[in-house]
């Protein structure tokens, strides 16, 4: 087993080294992008030194008030970092990279034992930043615990310490594994990363519902809310509580420091929810070693004669691009969250700012429902960003399919911009559209004045987006909705700052109407006008970025 | 004589290594021009500079009478090419790969649809027409590839390994496809290891060692000018210098 921990370890530093040192970059420019790239994981590679050696003087501090009966702030920081540190176990397999089985492939084949791939496999989710930062807390609990001269107490605590990181990593290793049983089916694991895409923002507002939100409270004092009598919810969160591991963990070794017999039963809960833990994740990455490639075909959905239209102003294969585009981010997780997640915007804040009490729901605010609007139509096309400014990875090595064909690297890029106007458009459209029909009493041109800005945002926007996807390419896998579907770091900055340098013009217009001139029914006719130049502007600024495409072709060719 | 390719000192460099070095193909119109070469020697490359995917360091290019760094977009719209990588879009259809291509090369809807059908029959891709890419074998992807490149009926066909992973009745209706392909003044430059296959199919050959054009010809003008007579092996081994003993590998 040595012997294989030896070669893993080898291996993977071998991996990272290469990746530094043998880039394969053609150019100045690519090796920019690349360097950028690599500087974030650097960056935060060596913030975990001063974090670690911060937590591990909280986890003493923490260890040694618990030590001495001063109960410090420390140890509830310590508390809910460790909750905090298991939400992220839970949630860390569906946004980051999914398990490459070609890997576990090429494992499979070596002469190693299954438990050994398990423990390797296991022990990898060290990695996990917020699993790694565990390490110095229950560390330092432990040594703080022994410097206040309460040595059972420190034992407890480290024992309770490691059946927590047990706990936490072979729920990695259990989460990754199903996430791998469930994506191995594509058509399963597409519903699957909808789903996903659809309850985080439920989950997110979930705790406004769940606990006191009635508009009385709001205007109570601490004093007042605590005296109230518990929710049913309040209950539920209450008695679950002590079984959560991390809250194991605390009773444990707060409890040691009193009396040992009092950290007993947390001590053996967390020991028997790791152990139960352990054991399902051994069995799920048996599952995963029996089966690892990929499950079933698909077929896919016609819709008729749609995509086979040329989109007017465009060229057959312009429009081929855009229809293409579409259809692709259609069928990837990624693609589809972009449409998905938007649309959800206007609904959670409206139930947000109801639950608040901020709107009068169904009501006539005018305002509130071009604010809804404006939300959602920055929302659509923030959520396209991803996309957008890495727009030829979708096609992968389709790219060099649409370099073979008769198609000029303009029809490309104005094809790949009318598709990402059409899968922002979607949710955009519903964004402008819901607030329309909740508030009627919005005038009819303030509501175009407000989709002509989103227009122009994105005339502007576009051009931008493609250079940048040239300059910055990244392999992407859009199978995932976390990181590894995101674009290239220096595009997402860059992006960024182009869309609120987009935005900035209509912004600013619609202040100096409303604002400086006290003329709010100018606002659509200034914008009306403003998009009209940004479309002029958008067309010049594409000439430029055709010819840098077409000089990054080789280069984005392989990526893609 | 009219070619369909004609380079002249044709060059790629990566870095310090010089990929393909001064090549001068001479392929003429209606032939099938096999392109031999041990791995790395620089055949995909070649192609990769003929097909517009790499632009040339130097030297001049001329496909089917054309500039290709002048007229690229109307070259490809006489050429087809199935690539090392066979370059298709994961996430769409056998018949949506298809649809995209005919679409591009503005081809109208009935033949369209003439088309692929014959396609994707001859292909056996009928039961997977609907069937996304990303769950064909490999040998289904290359046939979709192929049919790719035979979809808007082009003058001149850039095959790299056409038949690699593709079973055995295919391969035979591909072979006389490409045939009857060359028998109507079509020209196929086509790239393979299976040295039998280049033998049997082929009119003219080209062999390239180093990136260097090392014997260019009718296939028996090369065999007779090298050898005398032999197989098509010998002739290939003896032009790239790659007869080595055998290792003996005796703790195997």
């Amino acid at each position: 087993m040595g012997r294989t921990f030896r070669a893993f370890l080898w291996m993977r530093w071998r991996i990272l080294i290469n990746s530094l040192e043998r880039t394969g970059a053609r150019d100045t420019l690519e090796r920019f992008s690349i360097a950028t790239e690599k500087l974030g994981p650097i960056i935060a590679l060596v913030l975990l030194i001063p974090s670690s050696i911060a937590l591990f003087v909280l986890g003493m501090t923490g260890g040694f008030g618990v030590a001495t009966g001063a109960w410090s702030i420390a140890f509830e920081v310590i508390r809910y970092f460790l909750l905090l540190a298991l939400a992220l176990t839970l949630i860390g397999p569906i946004i980051l990279p999914t398990r490459d089985s070609g890997s576990i492939i090429r494992l499979i084949l070596l002469p190693i034992p299954r438990m050994t791939l398990y423990i390797g496999q296991m022990v990898g989710a060290i990695a996990d930043p917020w699993i790694v930062l565990v390490v110095p807390v229950v560390l330092g609990v432990a040594i703080g615990l022994a410097v206040g001269l309460k040595f059972v107490a420190a034992l407890v605590a480290l024992a309770a310490g490691v059946a927590f990181l047990l706990f936490v990593m072979g729920l990695t290793s259990f989460a990754s594994s199903i996430v791998h049983l469930l994506l191995r089916d594509r058509r399963r694991g597409d519903i699957v990363m909808l789903i996903v895409v659809l309850i985080i923002p439920i989950v997110a507002i979930a705790p406004q519902f769940i606990m006191h939100s009635d508009r009385a409270t709001r205007k109570m004092t601490r004093a007042e809310r605590a005296a109230l009598p518990p929710t049913t919810a309040e209950k539920v969160v209450k008695r679950i509580a002590p079984y959560v591991p991390s809250e194991a963990y605390r009773r444990a070794a707060v409890g040691a420091a009193t009396s040992p017999v009092d950290a007993a039963l947390p001590l053996a809960t967390l020991a028997i929810v790791a152990f139960a833990v352990q054991a399902a994740a051994y069995a799920a990455y048996r599952r995963v070693l029996d089966m690892p490639v990929s499950l079933g075909t698909r077929r896919a959905g016609s819709f008729g004669g749609l995509w086979n239209r040329v989109i007017p102003g465009l060229t057959p294969a312009a429009s081929a691009v855009a229809f293409t585009q579409l259809r692709l981010a259609l069928r990837t997780p990624r693609g589809r969250a972009t449409i998905a997640s938007p649309l959800l915007m206007p609904i959670v804040l409206a139930a947000i700012a109801y639950r608040g009490g901020r709107m009068p729901f169904p009501g006539v605010e005018g305002h509130s429902g071009i604010g809804l609007a404006i939300f959602g139509l920055a929302a659509s096309i923030l959520a396209l960003l991803p996309l957008s400014l890495n727009q030829f990875a979708i096609d992968k090595a389709g790219f060099t399919r649409q370099m073979l064909c008769p198609l000029s690297v303009r029809e490309l890029l104005w094809g790949k911009a009318v598709g990402n106007a059409l899968i922002a458009g979607i949710p955009a459209a519903f964004c402008l559209v819901l607030p329309a029909l909740l508030f009627p009493g919005t005038s009819p041109s303030q509501w175009l004045g407000l989709a002509l800005a989103g227009f122009a945002t994105y005339a502007l926007l576009a051009p931008a987006a493609a250079a940048l996807s040239a300059l910055f390419p990244k392999t992407v896998d859009l199978n995932s909705i976390g990181n590894s579907s995101n674009a290239h770091q220096g595009a997402a900055l860059l992006g960024m700052l182009s869309f609120v340098v987009s935005a900035a013009p209509s912004v600013l217009l619609a202040l100096v109407a409303s604002k400086l001139l006290h003329r709010p029914e100018l606002v659509p006719l200034l914008i009306f006008g403003w998009s009209v130049v940004a479309f002029g502007l958008s067309y010049l600024l594409f000439i430029p970025v055709v010819r840098f495409v077409d000089s990054r072709r080789e280069t984005l060719a392989q990526y893609y | 004589m009219e070619f369909a390719v004609e380079t002249r000192g044709l060059s790629r460099t990566f870095g310090s290594k010089r990929a393909v070095d001064g090549i001068d193909l001479k392929v003429p119109a209606g032939s099938f021009y096999g392109f031999l070469g041990p791995n790395g020697a620089g055949k995909s490359t070649t192609i990769k500079c003929l097909t517009g995917l790499l632009r040339p360091s130097s030297g001049e290019m001329r496909i089917l009478g054309l500039d290709p760094l002048v007229d690229p977009v109307e070259i490809k719209r006489r050429v087809g090419v199935v690539p090392e990588d066979l370059a298709l879009f994961d996430r769409l259809t056998a018949l949506e790969t298809l649809s995209f291509i005919g679409q591009v090369h503005g081809m109208p809807g009935e033949t369209f649809a003439a088309r692929s059908t014959d396609l994707l029959s001859l292909m056996d891709l009928t039961g997977a027409a609907t069937t996304l890419v990303a769950d064909f074998s490999h040998g289904m992807r290359k046939k979709l590839s192929l049919a790719a490149a035979l979809l808007p009926a082009p003058r001149l066909l850039f095959l790299d390994e056409p038949f690699e992973g593709i079973d055995a009745v295919a391969s035979r209706q591909i072979k006389e496809l490409l045939h009857s392909f060359v028998g109507r003044g079509g020209t196929v430059f086509l790239t393979s290891h299976i040295l039998e296959i280049v033998e049997r199919l082929s009119t003219h050959i080209g062999v390239i060692a180093d990136g260097r054009l090392v014997a260019q010809g009718r296939i028996e003008d090369v065999r007779a000018g090298a050898l005398g007579k032999g197989t098509l092996e010998e002739l290939f081994i003896q032009l790239v210098g790659g007869e080595r003993p055998a290792a003996d590998l005796n703790w195997l």
